[in-house]
């Protein structure tokens, strides 16, 4: 019944490839015939509506299957990426009575010694709806779970949208992986999984498939230009890249743009707790974007912050205060920039450094360090200081070559020439290491 | 290394990203807090952690400038060249 109209949808598409994994293609009705499997497994499982089903996966027509079968069968659902190592957390604070894990082309599943007892799960529960917990990736403190009513977040796919083929780059139990997936499935795009992520993997893919659509983040598309990766594949049949997750340095936008000039550079907003917003970028070279207010998403600024109150809105968290204010605004916690109807986020007031009175956003001076061609990476953070409070810190990647002290001074050099003397790092920490994580974005 | 050395040093680096009227001159006459301070606070932090990092590749010893001890002395250890220089020296020993 929930899905319904994807079913449909994916019926009509019959023999039209709908993913390719390592290689193999699957046809939109091989899809559906894995769904009924699903369906099958879970009913000789015994695994009841309403259950909290765990599924530690990453996306495969197998799992993709299995996670429209667990929506069809009113579950309520913890995707779990194959990156996370926290799993026993994860299934504890979502209550899960399920564990679902794949081993190859087929699921094994254990039954979990859970009592639901969280007040907002039994309340859904008793709803007879399907559901989603998501959890923040945040690297700083205990991840969030956001329950989502998923009926909500299937609205938006009812509705016929762009057909795209595509790469599943963001994450199986990330709110923009879920969004590729659906979007794609419901619209007959083509999905091709990864496995590495690494920008010869995507990149290759592109070529190989042809493929319109890149969702990704700023992290990645800055790999893409430092390792001259599209010098190596033919990119021409990429259309859009999409980008989100963490604030986009202008420096890094320019030059993709300048590259890639036919592909159209659009940012993305979503947040697990909202949903994902409709946006639209002023061009592809400009971080100025237009926030669509409609029925399902309204926006409002207050003191610079960005305030959404949404229709896909998740119910709560599961482990944290409800983020919401009385009337259902969410503070985002992102300052922006207003110029008419566009708005520019300058990044999280909880990553804003505050040296000696002056603020300070980490994306402005990493964006100016970038345009240095020696710098590889750059991530900028605030530290602690007896005289100032908080001083601003860099981390940079660099070659070894130019891992040395003689590198600081020219770094120290051309910062005078860019950033006020607030703004300069007082330390440079150098290191020939990645600065990004699994989800390629920057660890803050 | 002499402590000196390392100094001159951390003001080269420290120049670097300083304008040619702001230039700090390895001269004991120069002060670096007080009325007559030549840099503003920032800068002062910013000179603060070089000579840290220097001492710590020299020496190959993690020293804390600004702690209670510096606060606590009659007569501020920043003050020039010379004192900071005996003050680095005496947090070595320690």
């Amino acid at each position: 019944m929930n899905i319904d109209f994807l079913i449909e949808k994916i019926l009509s598409y019959k023999d039209n490839v709908a993913v390719v994994t390592d290689g193999a293609e699957y046809t939109f009705k091989q899809i559906f015939d894995e769904y009924e499997n699903a369906k099958s497994f879970l009913e000789k499982n015994n695994v009841k509506e309403s259950s909290v089903v765990s599924l530690l996966a990453d996306f495969n027509p197998h799992s993709i299957a299995m996670f429209l079968a667990l929506i069809e069968k009113n579950t309520i659902i913890v995707p779990i990426s194959n990156t996370i190592k926290a799993i026993d957390s994860y299934m504890k604070v979502s209550e899960s009575e399920f564990f679902i894990g794949q081993e190859e082309d087929h699921f094994k599943i254990q039954k979990i010694d859970n009592v639901v007892s969280h007040k907002m799960l039994l309340d859904l529960k008793n709803k007879n709806k399907p559901g989603l917990i998501l959890f923040s990736s945040g690297t700083t403190g205990e991840p969030k779970a956001a329950l989502h009513d998923l009926t909500y977040l299937l609205e938006k796919f009812k509705k016929d949208g762009k057909k795209l083929s595509t790469v599943t780059f963001l994450l199986f139990d990330h709110i923009g992986g879920f969004n590729t997936m659906m979007h794609t499935l419901s619209n007959g795009g083509l999905i091709v999984t990864l496995k590495t992520r690494s920008a010869d993997e995507v990149c290759s893919l592109i070529e190989k498939y042809k493929l319109e659509l890149l969702p990704t983040s700023p992290t990645f598309i800055n790999l893409i230009i430092l390792n001259k990766t599209y010098e190596k594949y033919d990119l021409s049949s990429l259309k859009i890249i999409t980008y989100g997750t963490e604030p986009m340095p202008e420096s890094t936008l320019k030059a993709m743009h300048k590259i890639l000039p036919q592909v159209t550079l659009k940012q993305t907003y979503g947040l697990s707790e909202v949903g994902i917003m409709p946006t639209k970028s002023e061009n592809s070279e400009s971080l100025w974007m237009k926030l669509r207010n409609d029925e399902t998403f309204q926006t409002k600024i207050v003191d610079d912050i960005l305030y959404i109150k949404s229709k896909s809105a998740m119910i709560g968290y599961l482990n944290a205060e409800s983020p919401f204010d009385e009337d259902g605004w969410f503070n985002t916690k992102d300052k922006v920039l207003v110029k008419g109807d566009y708005v520019k986020i300058l990044g999280r007031t909880t990553d804003l450094i505050n040296v000696g009175g002056q603020k300070v956003y980490p994306i402005e001076v990493e964006s100016v360090f970038l345009d240095l061609e020696e710098v590889l990476d750059i991530r900028i953070y605030g530290a602690d200081n007896p005289i100032m409070g908080k001083v601003v810190e860099a981390e940079v990647k660099v070659s070894e070559e130019n891992n040395n002290r003689e590198f600081i001074k020219r770094l120290r050099k051309f910062a005078k020439e860019k950033l006020e003397t607030y703004k300069i790092p007082v330390k440079f920490n150098l290191t020939t290491k990645d600065l990004y994580g699994d989800r390629f974005k920057k660890k803050r | 290394m002499e402590i000196k050395e390392i100094l001159k040093l951390a003001i080269d680096e420290l120049n670097e990203q300083l304008e040619d009227d702001e230039k700090v001159e390895f001269s004991d006459d120069v002060r670096f807090i007080g009325s007559k301070a030549c840099i503003d606070s920032i800068t002062f932090v910013t000179l603060i952690s070089i000579i840290e990092e220097l001492i710590e590749e020299k020496y190959n010893k993690t020293i804390h400038l600004v702690n209670e001890k510096a606060f606590s002395q009659k007569r501020s250890p920043f003050y020039s060249i010379e004192t900071m220089s005996a003050y680095i020296e005496d947090l070595l020993k320690e």
